[in-house]
C-alpha cells in the first residue's frame, strides 16, 4: 500500500471540507444576491410608480382650472385638492407619499361627485377629454401599484423567512411598504356618457 | 415496510405543495389562437378571416400586433386587471418596442376595453381609445350589433396603428369602411353637424380610389400564401401566425360598457 491508512483518512477529511467550503459559499452568494435582485424589483416597479402618480400630480391643475370655469363657487373641493396636491409635492420618503396620493385619490373622487351636479361641464370636450386622461392615468396608476406591490410581496417574504432575514440583517435591507389603495380608489373615476 | 411509508408520506407532501403552489397562483387566461379569439362565437368565421388577414398585413408591414379577444367574463378579475394581464401574459407586440394593442370584449359582463402597448400610448391616447371605442363598438354594441361593431372596430383599430406607421393597408378593401374619428362623443349633442362634412369628404376620396383599391387588393388576394401566410405549411389564411412577440403594457387605452 502506497499511502498510510492516516494519510487517506485526511485527504477524505480535507476533500469532504473543501467541498462544504464550496457548497456553502455558494448558498451564501446566491441568498445575498436573491435579497439584491428581490430588492431592485422593487425599485424598479416604485419607479413605474412615481412615474404614473407624476403624470396624474401634472393632470390636476389642468382639471380643477376646466372645472371651475363651470362651478366657481364650489370653494370647499378645490382647497382640498390644492392641499392635497401640495402634500404629494412635498412628501419624502415612500410612505409618506402613498398616504399623500391616497390623499388626493380621496379629494379626486370628491371632486368628480361635485362635478355630477354641472351638466354643461360633464358634457363639454375639454372636461371630457380631461376625465378620459385621468381614467387613464389611475389605469395606470393602479397597474404600477399591483406590480409593486407583487414585488413587495416577494421581498418581504424573502427577507421575512429563513434564510432571507440572516442575509437581509447583513446587506441593511428593509422589508417595502404595501401601496394599499383608499376605499374610495376602488370605484376609479368612470368615463360615463 | 417501512421504506414504502416513507415514501407516501414524501409524495404525499410534494402533492400538498404542488397544490398549493397551483391555486396560490395566477388565473388561467386562454391559450391565444392567433390575432383573432372569439370565445363567445360573436362574428363569422369569415370575417374572422379577413380580420386574420388584415392584421397579419399589419404586423408584416409595421411589426405592431393587435388581438382581439372576445370572452364571457372576466370574472374573478375586474376588467381593467383582467385586461392588462392577458395583454402582458400574452405579450402582445413586440418585445422591446412594445407596440402591441388587446381589444377586449366582455360580452355577458358588457364591459370591454382597448389596451395600449407601451410604445404606441403617445400617438394612441387614452382619450382617442375611447372615442374608438364607443364610436366604432359600443354604439353597435347598443343596439345588439355585435358582430358588425366588432369588425368596424378592429378593422378601425387596425386603421390607426397603420396611421401611426404611416403605412396602407390592402386588406381594408374587403372590410366595412372606416368613419373619420369624430371630435365629438358618439351620442353627445351637434355630433350631427360636426361628423357629416368629415364623413362628406371621406365619401368622395373613397370613391375617387375604390377602384385602385379594388383592383390593387384583388392582386394581392389572388396569390394564395404568397402575401399572407410568410411561411405558414397549412393552407389558408389561418397558417402562418407565428406567435406574439412579447410587447409590454402598463395600463393605458380606454375601457367602456354597454
Amino acid at each position: 500500500m502506497a499511502m498510510s491508512k492516516g494519510l487517506k483518512v485526511v485527504l477524505i477529511i480535507v476533500v469532504v471540507l473543501a467541498v462544504f467550503l464550496l457548497m456553502a459559499g455558494g448558498w451564501f452568494v446566491r441568498n445575498y444576491n436573491k435579497v439584491v435582485s428581490l430588492d431592485e424589483a422593487v425599485s424598479e416597479s416604485w419607479g413605474q410608480v412615481e412615474t404614473q402618480l407624476q403624470r396624474r400630480y401634472d393632470l390636476v391643475p389642468n382639471l380643477v382650472e376646466t372645472v371651475k370655469g363651470y362651478a366657481k363657487h364650489e370653494k370647499e373641493v378645490f382647497t382640498e385638492i390644492t392641499k392635497a396636491r401640495a402634500m404629494v409635492g412635498s412628501a419624502q420618503t415612500i410612505p409618506d407619499k402613498i398616504g399623500a396620493n391616497n390623499n388626493l385619490t380621496s379629494a379626486l373622487a370628491r371632486l368628480l361627485v361635485v362635478v355630477e351636479n354641472y351638466p354643461d361641464l360633464k358634457a363639454s370636450q375639454n372636461f371630457l377629454n380631461l376625465q378620459d386622461e385621468l381614467a387613464g392615468t389611475e389605469n395606470r396608476i393602479s397597474v404600477a401599484r399591483y406590480r409593486y406591490n407583487i414585488a413587495a410581496k416577494e421581498l418581504n417574504e424573502f427577507i421575512k423567512g429563513i434564510p432571507g432575514v440572516i442575509f437581509a440583517r447583513i446587506r441593511g435591507t428593509n422589508p417595502a411598504t404595501y401601496f394599499e389603495a383608499p376605499k374610495e380608489a376602488k370605484e376609479a373615476p368612470a368615463v360615463k356618457f | 415496510m417501512m421504506r414504502f411509508s416513507k415514501l407516501l408520506a414524501a409524495a404525499s407532501l410534494c402533492l400538498i405543495l404542488a397544490a398549493s403552489v397551483a391555486l396560490s397562483g395566477s388565473v388561467e387566461f386562454p391559450a391565444y389562437k392567433g390575432y383573432v379569439n372569439d370565445y363567445v362565437g360573436l362574428i363569422k368565421h369569415s370575417d374572422e378571416v379577413k380580420l386574420t388577414a388584415l392584421l397579419s398585413e399589419l404586423e408584416k408591414k409595421t411589426t405592431a400586433q393587435v388581438a382581439v379577444v372576445m370572452v364571457h367574463a372576466t370574472a374573478p378579475l375586474d376588467l381593467e386587471t383582467y385586461s392588462v394581464e392577458l395583454a402582458q401574459e400574452w405579450g402582445v407586440g413586440q418585445k422591446g418596442k412594445d407596440n402591441g394593442v388587446l381589444i377586449l370584449i366582455a360580452k355577458d359582463d358588457r364591459k370591454m376595453r382597448i389596451e395600449v402597448g407601451y410604445g404606441l400610448e403617445a400617438k394612441f391616447t387614452d382619450g382617442m381609445a375611447g372615442r374608438m371605442m364607443r364610436q366604432y363598438f359600443l354604439s353597435y354594441f347598443k343596439d345588439g350589433r355585435f358582430a358588425q361593431g366588432t369588425v368596424l372596430g378592429t378593422t378601425a383599430v387596425a386603421k390607426h396603428v397603420a396611421s401611426i406607421y404611416g403605412v396602407k393597408l390592402e386588406g381594408l378593401a374587403a372590410l366595412p369602411k372606416v368613419d373619420a374619428l369624430r371630435r365629438q362623443p358618439a351620442h353627445g349633442f351637434g355630433c350631427g353637424a360636426f361628423g357629416l362634412l368629415p364623413l362628406l369628404i371621406l365619401l368622395i376620396f373613397f370613391r375617387m380610389f375604390w377602384r385602385l383599391l379594388f383592383f390593387g387588393s384583388l392582386f394581392g388576394l389572388g396569390s394564395r400564401g404568397g402575401f399572407w401566410s410568410g411561411g405558414g405549411s397549412s393552407g389558408g389564411f389561418s397558417g402562418g401566425f407565428g406567435g406574439f412577440g412579447g410587447g409590454s403594457f402598463g395600463g393605458g387605452g380606454a375601457s367602456g360598457s354597454w
